[in-house]
């Protein structure tokens, strides 16, 4: 395989074209203009006008048309547009479809239409961004601002492509050049070897002692005088890199110990051979580093395996397996972690500060939601990307009803009790009928008036209660019907200036009924204050309109209330799963932690980023508290015996926050426990507080902490991050993660994977027919491998993948950061996580899956599940059985071919 | 070989040129100038923009708003391909880099977070393969370059550092007449 075919140049432009450069890039390195460029300044500031979210205080008009409608009717009349020479209101008034431009733009520029399709990829890939932002926008239906102000990708690109043709028919006139398609491949046919030179000069790749020689010739026009000089510098520039690679031959051979006699006493068609394998390697460089640095952690990380097995075996031969404890007095406490990789060094140094058995299960804990919390306008899912929630959580102020069990009641009590709530003095029509109001995921309502009436609110929240359980329809409508009693009131107090002392129930009943259309006729209020019947109706109109008493308004918050909630035989269900999916099912101590995370940063638009990925990006508390009420349920237990799952009645499951940034773990609910629980808790938080520590003063070490003397000043110093807001790293957060393993806490408890691996408890003894691991491949398992994959490209090309220095980010439009005032939007994570300095922190190989599980339990999966077959196959991730059926652990490398794939090795595995 | 690297690009132009002219008429046949003067395809050629549209912007990575960071694999759009291929063609769709640059790896192979053995058996395995798809020219001669350039390629990849990013690679013959002259231009 020889390398070099073209003698300069990366590829003939004719062959480019279309496919890797559009037409303003060809024109940009022919001929010295700067249209990508300004192309991208423009389309990036009519970006930022349409998708603002609210951040601006002047606000682009008309965007409801659609992005293309929208950003031509500003374009038409963009002064500086025209001042630029461009005339794009003419191109606009051509067509007033964005697929019409499209074709009208394509066919312009004279592109073929078998060319269309690669064409417009390129110019989807110039600020992927963007692109991919309007893409993700495209089929988020969801989403509040798409509903708004819908954008797609057919929209951009119709913008793009209107502004190029401008901007190239601009150059094409001042150039005093067709820039056509045709025009330029007919220009690139007749003069290669002047495109050539052109390229290298406008590269800036040119040797620099030709440059002017060049410039010169170009301009003089004079085609034999360009050709003869291309001739020259060809053969200048080539035998000049062919010396310097000859040279890097000698110095390599000389560090591989050969002298050059030795390496020149090979014969020609050896040596040709060698320098051809060079060549080889190098295009295969990057992924033999990968390789070998997934081999490496590999091999550490089995044989590591293999000792502590070894170890265990020998030393405690009558150590109860896990799950067989007695849950006596003194019997062990559980706790359920999420997988992510920074519990790991939590649980290694909470299992070694007293008698916890950990778990690792995904942050959610197994049950999806969405979640309105108090005080915000909007829903939030509480589950990995993958998955869409279908029942949803309230969280309502505890202020009266601390006995009150049900949604029902305290609804009830807020809804009467309006003038003393919190609510109160900025109850608007809409802040009240949110409650009910709600749809699936994502959907932001009113925000500009909720965000306006929220930031009155005062700071500190009142304590709330989460409220999971389902509404009986009666308790529905009754719910609905006291809403709307509640509006009554409020707008006869306002139409008519008339109180509720002077008003009686059954007249506001009857109001009621007519603004539902149940009955008509002259209302008892209007006979009583003598208003008109047309006053009457225009109230009743108001009614219906404004204050939303009408019967669909009506049908529709009963359909919100009916997704409120689990009923208990789904709550079995849930928490059934989540113990059986662990592996805890048996042997259940007295408490049960239940630990979601989340992190603390100030003025870090990345906050999210060091949340729960299981949770979709936020805490993991609300799941922790849901999972543990429900699990502390009588009738869910009762439920949960039949199924074959015995938790004791003394056993309590206790929620708990842990801080990855502080290391510090709060418990929630305590109030929920019984008192003699009380004692125990304090141990217990005792033991948090000093396997915290420990944790942190690792994570120093790994921050290059200086001067941390003791596990509190490290505590002490973490906690600082958290707070302070010029801090660009408060946690690696998942930097460096490496491996994924999947199987009992026996396999990996005496070792210290130094924060670098995903764990995730499975007992592939009670999962014969692998559906419990099949839960964990179709979700945990994708959730890591983005999370590896991320990190991957962020570091290695952390300008193009990632989103560099977060010092020069600045967010736009309330979604997303740019890097100083116009570019693209900025993907993937910043450098301050990736890199330390210039030196990259995180190590970018493929997560490495472990299982352990039985062989051919793995392959039915696989064959049956298409995502997790791609991953392997492809060699997304590097995949590894460990069977403990016949004690082999089973290495997956796709290059070896289908038949060879799996690669067996010896290994010893925990009974 | 530089007159056959032209007529490939003057054919390569008159290819596309051709193309375009044979299809000039087609792409204008289905789009008339409607009655007030605006360009109006037929809705069959609008949906083929639309669906053509989605299709070229599927390998673009979705991006969700920041207040909910979305951990996801930005070459998504690419895991259809064995993950050496997805990295060649993502590299160059987004004039991306796919792997760090050799002294980053090197500093890795200095602070243990990889041994030379194990840089030196998957060099094995590459050189075993390459080999392998050559032409053979006999098992000793195999056998004699093969350990060579298992050993240039360690101390390349180990002892030099990488050399910029050049545009053209000279070809094989080009550096084998460098070396037999010594070195000198």
């Amino acid at each position: 395989m020889s390398a070099g075919t073209a003698p300069l140049g990366t590829q003939p432009l004719a062959e480019q074209l279309g496919r890797d450069l559009t037409l303003y890039d060809a024109a940009d390195q022919l001929f010295g203009t700067r249209i990508g460029e300004t192309l991208n300044e423009l389309l990036i500031k009519g970006l930022m006008d349409f998708f603002d979210e609210g951040q601006s205080v002047w606000r682009m008009p008309g965007r409801k048309q659609g992005l293309f409608l929208a950003w031509a009717n500003i374009a038409r009349r963009n002064r500086r547009l025209r001042m630029r020479g461009l005339d794009v209101a003419a191109i606009l008034d051509q067509a007033d479809e964005p697929e019409a431009m499209i074709d009208l733009v394509m066919n312009r520029l004279g592109v073929p239409e078998h060319r269309w399709m690669s064409y417009v990829t390129v110019e989807l890939s110039r600020l992927h961004g963007w692109a991919g932002f309007v893409r993700w926008r495209a089929q988020a239906a969801h989403y509040y601002w798409q509903q708004r102000n819908p954008a797609d990708l057919t929209d951009y690109l119709a913008v793009r492509l209107v502004l190029g043709l401008a901007l190239l028919e601009d150059a094409g006139r001042r150039l005093r050049r067709d820039l056509r398609w045709p025009a330029l491949l007919d220009f690139a046919a007749a003069h290669p070897r002047e495109c050539v030179l052109r390229r290298e000069l406008n590269a800036g790749t040119v040797l620099p002692d030709f440059a002017h020689r060049i410039e010169v010739a170009l301009d003089s026009g004079d085609p034999a005088r360009i050709d003869a000089l291309y001739l020259v510098y060809e053969r200048e520039k080539t035998t000049r890199e062919a010396c310097t690679r000859a040279r890097r031959v000698e110095t390599m051979a000389a560090a591989a110990g050969l002298d050059r006699e030795a390496l020149l006493g090979r014969d020609d068609d050896a040596l040709h051979q060698i320098i051809d394998g060079i060549y080889a390697a190098k295009a295969h460089e990057g992924m033999l580093w990968t390789r070998s640095l997934e081999r490496a952690h590999l091999r550490s990380l089995l044989a590591r395996i293999d000792a502590a097995a070894g170890e265990e075996a020998g030393a405690m031969p009558t150590a109860p397996a896990s799950g067989e404890t007695p849950a006596g007095p003194a019997g062990p406490v559980q706790a359920l972690f999420c997988i992510d990789v920074r519990s790991e060094r939590l649980r290694r140094h909470l299992e070694a500060v007293g008698d916890y058995e950990t778990f690792g299960i995904a942050g959610f804990f197994g049950i999806p939601i969405a979640f309105v919390e108090f005080g915000k306008g909007h829903e939030t899912a509480l589950c990995p990307a993958v998955v869409t929630p279908k029942n949803v959580a309230v969280e309502m102020p505890h202020t009266h009803a601390k006995h009150a069990d049900s949604l029902f009641d305290l609804a009830h009590e807020v809804v009467h009790d309006l003038k003393n709530t919190v609510l109160a003095p900025y109850v608007t029509v809409e802040a009240v009928g949110l409650l009910f109001g709600f749809d699936m995921v994502g959907k932001t309502f009113a925000p500009r008036a909720y965000n306006t009436w929220r930031q009155r609110l005062e700071t500190r929240k009142p304590p709330a209660r989460l409220l999971f359980d389902k509404l009986s329809e009666d308790e529905a409508r009754e719910l609905v019907a006291n809403l709307q009693d509640e509006m009554v009131v409020r707008a006869v107090e306002r139409h008519f200036a008339v109180k509720r002392e002077h008003l009686t129930s059954p007249m506001i009943r009857e109001l009621r009924e007519t603004a539902l259309e149940h009955r008509k006729g002259q209302t008892e209020l209007a006979r009583r204050f003598g208003v008109d019947p047309a006053g009457e109706a225009v109230f009743i109109r108001s009614l219906q309109v404004e204050y939303r008493v009408n019967p669909d308004q009506a049908r529709i918050q009963l359909e919100h209330l009916a997704k409120i909630g689990f009923r208990p035989q789904r709550q079995a269900q849930l928490v059934g799963a989540a113990l059986r999916g662990i592996g805890l099912t048996a042997g259940f101590g007295r408490t049960v932690l239940v630990v979601g995370h989340g992190s603390t940063s100030e003025n870090n638009p990345y906050e999210s980023a060091l949340d729960c990925g299981a949770c979709g990006g936020d805490q993991g508390l609300v799941n922790a508290r849901i999972f543990a009420a429900m699990a502390n349920r009588r009738e869910v237990r009762q439920l949960l015996t039949e199924q074959g799952i015995d938790i004791p009645a003394e056993t309590h499951f206790i929620p708990a926050l842990h801080d990855t940034t502080t290391d510090e773990i709060r418990l929630a609910d305590i109030d929920e426990l019984p008192p003699t629980a009380l004692t125990r808790v304090d141990r217990i938080r005792e033991d948090l507080t000093a396997a915290g520590r420990l944790t942190a003063a690792e994570r120093c070490r790994e921050l290059g902490e200086s001067g941390i003397s003791s596990p509190e000043a490290a505590a002490r110093r973490v906690k600082r991050h958290a707070l302070d807001w010029t801090q660009v790293r408060p946690e690696w957060g998942l930097s460096k993660n490496a491996a994924f393993v999947i199987g009992r806490r026996a396999l990996t408890r005496r070792l210290d994977l130094d924060g670098r691996s995903f764990l995730h408890s499975y007992d592939y003894r009670v999962d014969p027919k692998g559906r419990l691991l099949e839960t964990i491949l179709t979700g945990p398992l994708i959730v890591a491998q983005w999370i590896n994959l991320e990190h991957f490209f962020s570091v290695v090309d952390n300008e193009a993948f990632g989103s560099g220095s977060k010092v020069y980010h600045n967010v736009v439009g309330r979604f997303g950061v740019v890097t100083g005032n116009l570019s693209d939007l900025r993907t993937g994570l910043p450098a301050q996580t990736m890199l330390r300095g210039h030196v990259p922190y995180h190590q970018p190989m493929r997560l490495v899956t472990v299982i352990e599980a039985p062989l051919a339990l793995v392959e039915a999966l696989l064959a049956k599940l298409y995502k997790p077959r791609e991953l392997v196959h492809n060699g997304w991730i590097r995949l590894v059985v460990l069977d403990p059926e016949t004690g082999q652990a089973q290495v997956y490398d796709p290059e070896h071919g289908e038949r060879d794939a799996w690669q067996p090795q010896p290994i010893r595995l925990p009974a | 070989m530089t007159n056959a690297v032209f007529d490939k690009a003057a054919g390569a132009a008159s290819d596309a040129r051709g193309q375009a002219d044979a299809d000039v008429p087609a792409a204008a046949a289905g789009s008339a100038p409607g009655a007030d003067g605006k360009h109006r395809p037929a809705l069959g050629k609008k949906l083929k923009i639309r669906s053509m549209v989605s299709v070229a912007g599927e390998v673009l990575p979705f991006f969700w708003p920041m207040r909910n960071f979305i951990h996801h694999n930005p070459l998504h759009g690419l895991e259809h391909l064995p993950f050496e291929d997805a990295v060649a063609e993502a590299t160059r769709l987004f004039h991306a880099r796919g792997w760090l640059p050799r002294p980053a790896y090197q500093r890795m192979l200095a602070d243990g977070a990889m041994q030379p053995d194990d840089l030196a058996a998957e060099i094995d395995a590459f050189v075993a393969t390459w080999l392998a798809d050559q032409d053979d020219d006999g098992d000793a001669a195999h056998g004699e370059v093969a350990a060579l350039l298992r050993e240039l390629l360690l101390a390349m990849m180990t002892a030099t550092s990488q050399p910029s990013p050049g545009d053209r690679e000279p070809c094989a013959e080009e550096v084998l007449a460098c070396l037999r002259r010594g070195g000198q231009g």
